[in-house]
């Protein structure tokens, strides 16, 4: 008798199951496939059960039944494992085709009497014939298989989990159902186990409805939530009345009140932390489309700003070389000469700029090489010499024996003459002199002048990375375009690994940018 | 005889600049401004009714599609696998530099990066190692 509310309570959830998902999922062609797929296994679990039971027909007409809804069975549940994976039917047509005629006609030979199995006083005979019958069905499992296969390899995240819930399903299935009609008929000679079969199924319908409703799982934790407080409250509130102590059914009444309470909150914080959860999931994924848009855009941008430069460079390089005629106007070539120069800052001042932005995204990576940062601070030193002697300003480089480092030269370069260049620009007076030191195994480098300072409040603005933040202070600080080659050198220490810092004794009193680099000695 | 230079490109101000230059190095210009006459050209060369050129310049992002289809369109056939194509774009990223070298790219240049002079060089140092 166990064996059969076993069975019934299967059948009972295996559409109950299909059912819910299908209510969760009504807008999409999964849920609508689902649910005809455990409309079918119910009906099958129910023809199986009046095989082993049989009323109204006869054993060997049940049987007809059972088998023909298997066939029915496996080829949704082949449409299913389509849908899901995002395929589109059409690239399937014709094997769907043959195989939903080629199932029809099994399901019609099924009936004709004796051409695939005979009723033999309650032994069902198979025909050679009806091995046809589990080919088809061996060709929709290994075909299904293949595409979940695919798709757990070629997805990631919630896809990939998704297939494999379903492939974990389907293979249980196909195995145990394999073993109760093959395996165990033949070694043991009995067929009694076969009522196993919808309990097989309902685990089946059980891990493709997880795989479905993922999703809302956390929004079921609440549904759960609530179905155990709902049936601990009722047993508190029909507790007194079955208790004949006065005392205790004071007692009890009182702790079904204090329970009220306590399960109020405990849904109230499910229900707030699922909320939570499914926020944090939505920013993750809208994070991720951002990033991505963020990468489109730099490279389109990228792309955009270099068109036009290219021939604007090229043309004044052109009339510069006197390819059109020499110019004769002083005034006009010094002009022209101006215009290039400005046209190579725009062009390094964009490079670098979509450099910083590659290197954040990770578009782009370091180019690392040994490398003697003495001898780079020295190159710095002698280029921007001129500019220095100029304004009459000492630039000096007290050189210290300094390790081979394994750095991005280009790069650390670009960061360090920005420093520089930028520490003889704010200096009128004096000049500036570059140290450098190994501490705490890390080389530091110090670029101190003797410029206009800054006071605490614009190193803190500094420190705190505010460079681009509109505002009275950052005007002040770097003037319009000034902060974009401190932002550059930042920007490629940073991916060193190291870090920029100031310090300074106020206004008027100079101030020494610090740039720490982790030694990676080689 | 000119070397011949079949320039894949759309930009019409980088086309004149191109023309101009190229054609002064002494190289014989030809210019297709979609990527679909490209291809167009390419079935031309295999069938025998246009000429070889010596190299070519392809932009990867044109009007009608993107110049690696150019790329694997041309290493395709056995009469076209072997033209030298060097990209010449102002597009780049790890993912079509990866992609041009799987396909077979001689060369990738960036425009911007180069003055006229440095890649009439290159061109010409490219067109030596035949």
């Amino acid at each position: 008798m166990q064996k059969e509310y076993l069975i019934l309570f299967s059948i009972l959830i295996s559409f109950i199951i299909g059912l819910f998902v299908y209510l969760k999922e009504r807008n999409r062609q999964t849920g609508s496939h689902f649910l005809i797929f455990a409309i079918i296994i119910t009906l099958w679990s129910i023809s199986l059960y009046f095989y082993n039971n049989p009323i109204l027909l006869s054993a060997f007409e049940w049987l007809k039944i059972t088998l023909s809804l298997t066939i029915v069975g496996i080829f949704e549940l082949f449409c299913f494992i389509i849908v899901i994976s995002n395929i589109s039917f059409k690239k399937f047509k014709i094997p769907l085709i043959i195989s939903f005629i080629l199932s029809a006609t099994i399901i019609l030979a099924l009936f004709v009497s004796g051409l695939m199995i005979e009723e033999k006083s309650y032994l069902m005979m198979l025909h050679p014939q009806s091995a046809i019958f589990f080919l088809l069905l061996f060709i929709y499992g290994a075909f299904g298989t293949a595409i979940l296969f695919e798709r757990s390899l070629k997805s990631s995240g919630i896809e990939h989990l998704q297939a494999m819930y379903i492939l974990v399903g389907f293979g249980f299935f196909i195995i145990s159902i394999t073993c109760l009609n093959v395996f165990i008929p033949l070694l043991t000679g009995s067929r009694e186990y076969l009522w196993l079969g919808p309990i097989f199924a309902l685990f089946l319908v059980g891990s493709l409805a997880f795989a479905i409703i993922r999703y809302y799982l956390s929004e079921t934790r609440v549904i759960l939530m609530k179905l155990f407080v709902g049936a601990i409250g009722t047993t508190l509130l029909i507790l007194p009345f079955l208790i004949p102590s006065f005392n205790l059914k004071i007692l009890t009444t009182i702790i079904f009140l204090l329970f009220c309470i306590l399960g109020y909150y405990l849904i109230k914080i499910t229900h707030e932390e699922s909320k939570r959860r499914e926020e944090a999931e939505r920013l993750a994924r809208e994070w991720e489309k951002l990033a991505r848009a963020k990468n489109q855009f730099l490279l389109s941008l990228q792309h955009h700003l270099r068109t036009p430069l290219t021939p604007i460079k090229g043309y004044l390089e052109r009339i510069l070389e006197g390819t059109y005629g020499r110019e004769e106007n002083p005034v006009i070539k010094e002009k022209l000469i101006e215009i290039k120069k400005l046209a190579d800052t725009l062009y390094s001042l964009m490079e670098g700029l979509l450099d910083v932005q590659g290197l954040k995204v990770g578009k782009r990576t370091l180019n690392l090489e040994d490398c003697q940062i003495g001898n780079l601070i020295e190159g710095i030193v002698e280029e921007l010499r001129p500019q220095a002697e100029q304004k009459s300003l000492y630039l000096k480089f007290e050189r210290a024996s300094l390790p081979t480092m394994k750095l991005d030269k280009n790069r650390i370069r670009e960061a360090i003459w920005n420093l520089v260049d930028n520490a003889i620009k704010y200096t009128n007076r004096g000049g500036v002199t570059i140290t450098s030191k190994i501490e705490d195994e890390k080389l530091k480098i110090a670029i101190s002048d003797t410029g206009i300072g800054m006071d605490k409040e614009e190193i803190d603005y500094f420190l705190q990375g505010k460079l681009f933040e509109r505002g009275e202070m950052t005007k002040k600080l770097y003037g319009p375009g000034r902060g974009m080659g401190l932002n550059l050198s930042i920007e490629f220490i940073k991916t060193h690994g190291g870090k920029i810092w100031a310090e300074s004794g106020g206004r008027g009193k100079g101030t020494t940018f610090w740039i720490g680099l982790p030694i990676k000695v080689e | 005889m000119k070397p011949k230079i079949l320039i894949i490109e759309d930009d019409k101000p980088t086309i004149n600049l191109f023309e101009e230059v190229f054609s002064m190095a002494g190289f014989e210009i030809e210019v297709l401004d979609l990527g679909q006459k490209a291809i167009e050209r390419l079935k031309e060369i295999r069938e025998g009714k246009k000429e070889k050129p010596d190299l070519i310049l392809l932009d990867l992002i044109l009007p009608d599609m993107n110049g690696i289809s150019v790329l694997k369109e041309a290493r395709k056939y056995p009469e076209t696998k072997n033209l030298k194509i060097y990209a010449l774009t102002n597009y780049s990223s790890p993912e079509s530099n990866q992609e041009l070298t799987n396909e077979g790219i001689d060369k990738i240049l960036i425009k911007v990066q180069y003055s006229l002079n440095e890649l009439i060089e290159i061109i010409k140092e490219g067109l030596k190692s035949k």
